[in-house]
C-alpha cells in the first residue's frame, strides 16, 4: 500500500514539473549601482531625492540596473515589448512624471523585452509585493525627484508577464437552422502561473453588436470553452451572426478575433401528412376527390403552398396532376379521374424551398352504380272498376330515379302482381311503365329507352337506358298507369316493384 | 291539443315519402380467366339514404354457379355508410368461349309492407358485374387513354393503359393520340414510348405533351399499334380553364337625368362560343346604397371572341359624383365579378378599374360646361337680387 502510495505521489510530482516547466519561472531584478553589469535603465543623481537622465548619458552615476534571472535580452529601448517607466523632462538632470502624465512628452524612461513572448507588467505602487522587482520611487506624479525604491512611497513595480493567447475560437454550428441555439466556445492560453483567465465576447448581428449578449468569463487556461448560448428564440433566418473574442489574464488583453460568419439557414417545411384519400382504399368511388392533407409546419413561421402530384405509377413517373401553388390543405380534383390505381404525395414551399415528400399513398378508384328513388311509393287512392289512372298529371307523382354512382346506368324494372282479377294480371294493360323525363332534361338515352307504356312484368324489363352519372342530368322519371278491371274484386291493391340498376 | 294532428300530419308525411336508395362498388370486376381460377372480390354495400335495411345478396349469369356468396343476408344500418362484403369465383377448369363472359351479383334491398289503397312500392336492387376474359387466341389488346387537366404550355401527358388479352406476347406497342379541335379538325400528334406486353399482362404508355393550343375544349383519339395490329380509344379534355372575362365598359351620348346605356364588353378566352351568358348590375355609392340594379339581355360570345353587353340606367334622381358599378357576368354555372368605380357628371360618366381611365363618356366641352356653370351663377345673384327688392318694397 505505502510503495503504491509513495509511486502516485512521484508520478504526480513528475507530472506537476512536466507542467510547470511550460510556465514562466523567469524573474527580474533591479538596484540602484553604481557599475552595471546588466541592463543600464537609466541613471539617478543620487540614491535619494535625485534628478534623473536617461541611459545614454553619463552625467550621474548612479545607475538603475537590472538583470533578468534567465538572461533574456532586455533593454531600456522603447522598442519591441516595453514599458514606459517614467517621462523625464529633458536627456539629463531631468525632473521624473509618471507615464500617465503628460507634462514631459519627449524623454520616455523605457524597459523593454525582444525575445521570449514576454511582456513587462509594470505599475504604480505602494510596494511592489507580487511584482519581481522594484526600480525605483518618486516623490510626484510629475516635476518629481527620483530615488531609489526606500526613498518614495510611489514605487515602480515590474515583472514579466507572459502575454496571454487565444488558441482557439468558434461559432457553432456552421449551418444553424432558425430551432439551433449557437455556441460560443474559446480556448485561452497563458505561460504565467497562477493568472487568471478571462475571456470577453462581443456578439453581432448583421454587422450590429448585441450588448445584451456580450460578456466575460473566466476560463481554464488551455481548456475549449462553451462561453456563450446563444438561445434559438434570438434568430432569424437569414440573420448573420459574428462573436468577436479576447483573452485577458488581468494584465494584458490578446487582440481581438472574430469567429466565421453564420448565417441563419432558412428551414424547410415539414413533411406532409396525408389524410384522404385513406391509403390503400381499394373500393374508393369519388372521381373528383378532395385530396386532403395535415398543415405542414415551419420553423421560420413561412406561409407554406403545396404541391400534389397524382400519378398512375407508383413510382410517381409521370404525374397525371402535378399542382402547384395549392395555398391550403386540400385540392379538388378538377376533371374526373377515371378508374385506376392512383399514387399520391405532396410536399411544402415556404417559398424558398420545399420540404420532403409526403409518404405516397394509393387508392383504387372503382365505378359505383348507385340509384336513389326519391320516393318509395306512389298511392293511387280508392279505385273502382274501369278506373285509370296515372302519374303523367302528377297524381299521384311518378317515381324519381337519380343516378348517383360514377358511371352510367341501364335500369330495368319488374313488379309483383297488382290486381287480383285473372284478367289483369301482370303481361297486361292494366299495370304498365315508361320512363319520362324529369326537370333534368337529357339524363338518358331517350331513343333507347322505354318512353312509350309498357307491360308491367315479373321479369326485369328494360325501361332506362344509360342514365346520366352528371349531377345536373341524372334524374328521370318513371310513369305508372293502373287500370282497373271489370271482375277486380274490391279491397286494397299494392305491388312491388323492384327497379335494377347496372352498369351501362 | 289542436297541434296533435298536425303533428301526426307531418309525421305520416315524412314516413310516407322515404327515400330508396342503394350502391354498389364496383359496378363491374375484370377477372382474366385462368383454369380454376380461384379468387375472393370484395364489393362495398353504399347506404347513401343512410337508412336501417336489409338486403339479398345472390349471383346471377351464365357464371353464377361459380360464384358462392360470402353473406347472402346482410343487414345496414342508417349509421353506416358502406359494407363490405365479398364473394369467392372458382373457374372450371375450362370455358370454351374466348372472349367475355359474365355474371351479375345483386344487392337488393328487401322490401317494406305495403300500405292501404292502391299502392305500388319501389324497391331497388343494384348489380355488380363480373366480367371473365377469355384469352382471345393470337395476339389482342384493349386500351384506355387517360387524359388530364391540360395548361397552355405547361408540360403533361396523355396516359395509355394497354391490357393484353391474347395469348401470346405483345412484342412492341406504342400509342399515337391525335388531337382534335371542336371543328374536329387534327391539331397535333404525340407519340407514346414504346413497350412489349406479356400475355394477360398490363402496360401504360405515356406521351408527353406541351399543348400550344388555346383554353378549350379538346378531343383526344389514342391508337395503339401492336405488332401491326391496332384498336383506339377517345377521350374529350381540356386546356386551361373556362373563363368569360370583362374587358371594359363605356357609356356614350350621357346627359344626367337621361338613360345612362352601359356597354360591357366580354371576352371568351374559349375555343367555344359560349351561349346564354348575361350580366347582372348594381350601382351603389359607398356606403352601399342600392341605386339601380339591371339584368342584361343574354348573348352568345363566340369563341375567343368579344361581346357588348347592354345594362341601363334612370340618372333622373341622381346626383353627380362616385358610384361603384358592380357586375356579375353569369354563364354556364359559372360567375366572374368585376367593380368598377364610375363617376357621374353632368354630361359624362367615366369608368376606371385597376386606377386607370378606361371609358369615357362624351368628350369634354371645357368651354360649354364653363358658360353653363357662369349662367348658373347669373341666375342665383339675379334671384337674391330680385328677393332682396321685393323685400324692401315690402318695408316700404
Amino acid at each position: 500500500m505505502n510503495n503504491t502510495k509513495i509511486f502516485f505521489g512521484i508520478w504526480i510530482l513528475f507530472l506537476a514539473l512536466i507542467v510547470s516547466s511550460h510556465f514562466v519561472d523567469t524573474s527580474l531584478s533591479c538596484e540602484v549601482v553604481t557599475t552595471c553589469s546588466y541592463t543600464d535603465i537609466f541613471h539617478i543623481s543620487d540614491e535619494t531625492n535625485a534628478h534623473a537622465e536617461l541611459s545614454n548619458n553619463s552625467d550621474y552615476n548612479y545607475k538603475i540596473c537590472c538583470n533578468d534571472t534567465e538572461g533574456l535580452n532586455i533593454g531600456a529601448s522603447c522598442s519591441d515589448e516595453y514599458f514606459i517607466l517614467l517621462h523625464l523632462s529633458n536627456q539629463t538632470n531631468a525632473h521624473a512624471e509618471l507615464n500617465n502624465e503628460s507634462n514631459y512628452n519627449e524623454f520616455n524612461v523605457c524597459i523593454n523585452i525582444s525575445s521570449g513572448g514576454l511582456k513587462f507588467n509594470c505599475g504604480y505602487k505602494s510596494n511592489c509585493s507580487g511584482y519581481d522587482t522594484c526600480i525605483a520611487s518618486v516623490s510626484n506624479s510629475t516635476n518629481a525627484h527620483v530615488g531609489n525604491c526606500t526613498d518614495y512611497s510611489t514605487k515602480i513595480c515590474c515583472e514579466f508577464n507572459a502575454a496571454p493567447t487565444l488558441d482557439y475560437l468558434n461559432l457553432t454550428p456552421v449551418s444553424p437552422y432558425t430551432t439551433d441555439n449557437l455556441y460560443v466556445n474559446v480556448t485561452c492560453s497563458d505561460n504565467d502561473v497562477g493568472d487568471t483567465i478571462i475571456a470577453y465576447w462581443n456578439i453581432y448581428k448583421n454587422d450590429s453588436v448585441q450588448s445584451a449578449q456580450g460578456g466575460s468569463l473566466e476560463v481554464i487556461n488551455g481548456f475549449n470553452t462553451l462561453v456563450k448560448t446563444i438561445g434559438s428564440s434570438n434568430t432569424v433566418k437569414h440573420d448573420e451572426w459574428i462573436a468577436e473574442l479576447w483573452c485577458n489574464d488581468e494584465k494584458t488583453n490578446t487582440l481581438k478575433q472574430n469567429t466565421s460568419t453564420r448565417t441563419i439557414l432558412n428551414s424547410p417545411p415539414s413533411k406532409v401528412i396525408l389524410l384522404y384519400p385513406e391509403n390503400n382504399d381499394t373500393l374508393f368511388t369519388n372521381r373528383t376527390p378532395r385530396f386532403n392533407w395535415i398543415a405542414a409546419t415551419d420553423a421560420d413561421n413561412d406561409n407554406l403552398t403545396y404541391q400534389i402530384h397524382v400519378s398512375l405509377f407508383s413510382n410517381m413517373s409521370n404525374p397525371q396532376t402535378n399542382e402547384t401553388g395549392i395555398s391550403n390543405t386540400s385540392y379538388i380534383q378538377p376533371s374526373e379521374l377515371d378508374f385506376a390505381v392512383y399514387y399520391w404525395r405532396v410536399r411544402a414551399n415556404d417559398s424558398e424551398e420545399y420540404g420532403n415528400w409526403s409518404d405516397i399513398w394509393n387508392f383504387t378508384l372503382v365505378p359505383s352504380v348507385s340509384i336513389i328513388v326519391t320516393q318509395d311509393t306512389m298511392n293511387f287512392g280508392i279505385m273502382e272498376q274501369f278506373d285509370v289512372n296515372d302519374t303523367t298529371n302528377d297524381q299521384p307523382n311518378p317515381f324519381e330515379l337519380e343516378n348517383d354512382g360514377s358511371v352510367g346506368v341501364n335500369v330495368s324494372v319488374k313488379s309483383t302482381s297488382l290486381w287480383q282479377s285473372t284478367s289483369a294480371q301482370l303481361n297486361t294493360s292494366y299495370f304498365q311503365f315508361k320512363a319520362d323525363n324529369s326537370t333534368e332534361a337529357n339524363s338518358f338515352d331517350w331513343l333507347n329507352s322505354q318512353i312509350t307504356w309498357a307491360d308491367m312484368s315479373d321479369v326485369y324489363k328494360s325501361i332506362i337506358n344509360t342514365l346520366n352519372p352528371t349531377n345536373s342530368n341524372d334524374l328521370a322519371e318513371i310513369e305508372i298507369r293502373v287500370e282497373v278491371a271489370s271482375d277486380e274484386p274490391p279491397g286494397s291493391k299494392s305491388a312491388i316493384l323492384t327497379f335494377k340498376a347496372e352498369e351501362s | 291539443m289542436k297541434l296533435k294532428p298536425i303533428l301526426l300530419i307531418i309525421v305520416i308525411l315524412v314516413l310516407a315519402n322515404q327515400t330508396y336508395a342503394l350502391g354498389i362498388a364496383p359496378s363491374h370486376s375484370d377477372v382474366i380467366f385462368e383454369p380454376a381460377l380461384e379468387k375472393t372480390i370484395q364489393l362495398k354495400v353504399i347506404n347513401n339514404a343512410h337508412k336501417d335495411f336489409d338486403a339479398v345478396v345472390y349471383a346471377e349469369g351464365a357464371l353464377a354457379e361459380y360464384i358462392m356468396i360470402d353473406e347472402p343476408m346482410i343487414k345496414l344500418t342508417k349509421d353506416q355508410d358502406s359494407k363490405i362484403i365479398s364473394y369467392k369465383i372458382n373457374l372450371p377448369k375450362s370455358l370454351e368461349k374466348q372472349g367475355l363472359h359474365e355474371a351479375s351479383i345483386v344487392i337488393r334491398e328487401i322490401p317494406k309492407t305495403t300500405k292501404g289503397g292502391t299502392t305500388v312500392t319501389a324497391n331497388v336492387a343494384v348489380v355488380s358485374k363480373l366480367n371473365v376474359m377469355v384469352p382471345y387466341k393470337g395476339k389482342y389488346a384493349e386500351i384506355k387513354l387517360f387524359v388530364t387537366d391540360f395548361k397552355q404550355n405547361k408540360e403533361s401527358n396523355f396516359a395509355v393503359e394497354v391490357r393484353n388479352l391474347g395469348t401470346k406476347d405483345i412484342l412492341e406497342a406504342k400509342a399515337i393520340i391525335d388531337i382534335y379541335g371542336p371543328l374536329n379538325n387534327k391539331l397535333a400528334t404525340v407519340t407514346s414510348n414504346k413497350a412489349s406486353v406479356k400475355s394477360k399482362d398490363k402496360e401504360i404508355l405515356i406521351a408527353k405533351w406541351i399543348p400550344e393550343l388555346g383554353p378549350g375544349s379538346y378531343h383526344a383519339v389514342a391508337t395503339l399499334i401492336y405488332d401491326e395490329l391496332n384498336t383506339k380509344d377517345e377521350k374529350s379534355f381540356t386546356i386551361g380553364t373556362l373563363e368569360l372575362g370583362i374587358v371594359s365598359i363605356s357609356v356614350t351620348d350621357f346627359r344626367l337625368g337621361g338613360i345612362a346605356k352601359f356597354d360591357i364588353l366580354v371576352e371568351n378566352n374559349w375555343n367555344t362560343e359560349i351561349q346564354g351568358a348575361y350580366a347582372e348590375t348594381t350601382v351603389k355609392d359607398d356606403n352601399g346604397k342600392i341605386y339601380t340594379q339591371f339584368k342584361t339581355a343574354s348573348a352568345d360570345i363566340p369563341a375567343f371572341g368579344k361581346q357588348e353587353l347592354n345594362a341601363y340606367w334612370d340618372t333622373a334622381k341622381v346626383i353627380p359624383g362616385a358610384y361603384k358599378f358592380d357586375i356579375v357576368l353569369n354563364y354556364l354555372g359559372q360567375k366572374t365579378e368585376k367593380i368598377f368605380d364610375i363617376m357621374v357628371e353632368y354630361d359624362k360618366i367615366t369608368a376606371s378599374l385597376v386606377g386607370k381611365a378606361i371609358a369615357v363618356g362624351e368628350e369634354e366641352k371645357p368651354a360649354l360646361v364653363k358658360s353653363v356653370y357662369i349662367l348658373i351663377f347669373l341666375v342665383v345673384i339675379l334671384i337674391i337680387f330680385n328677393v332682396v327688392i321685393y323685400f324692401k318694397k315690402i318695408k316700404r
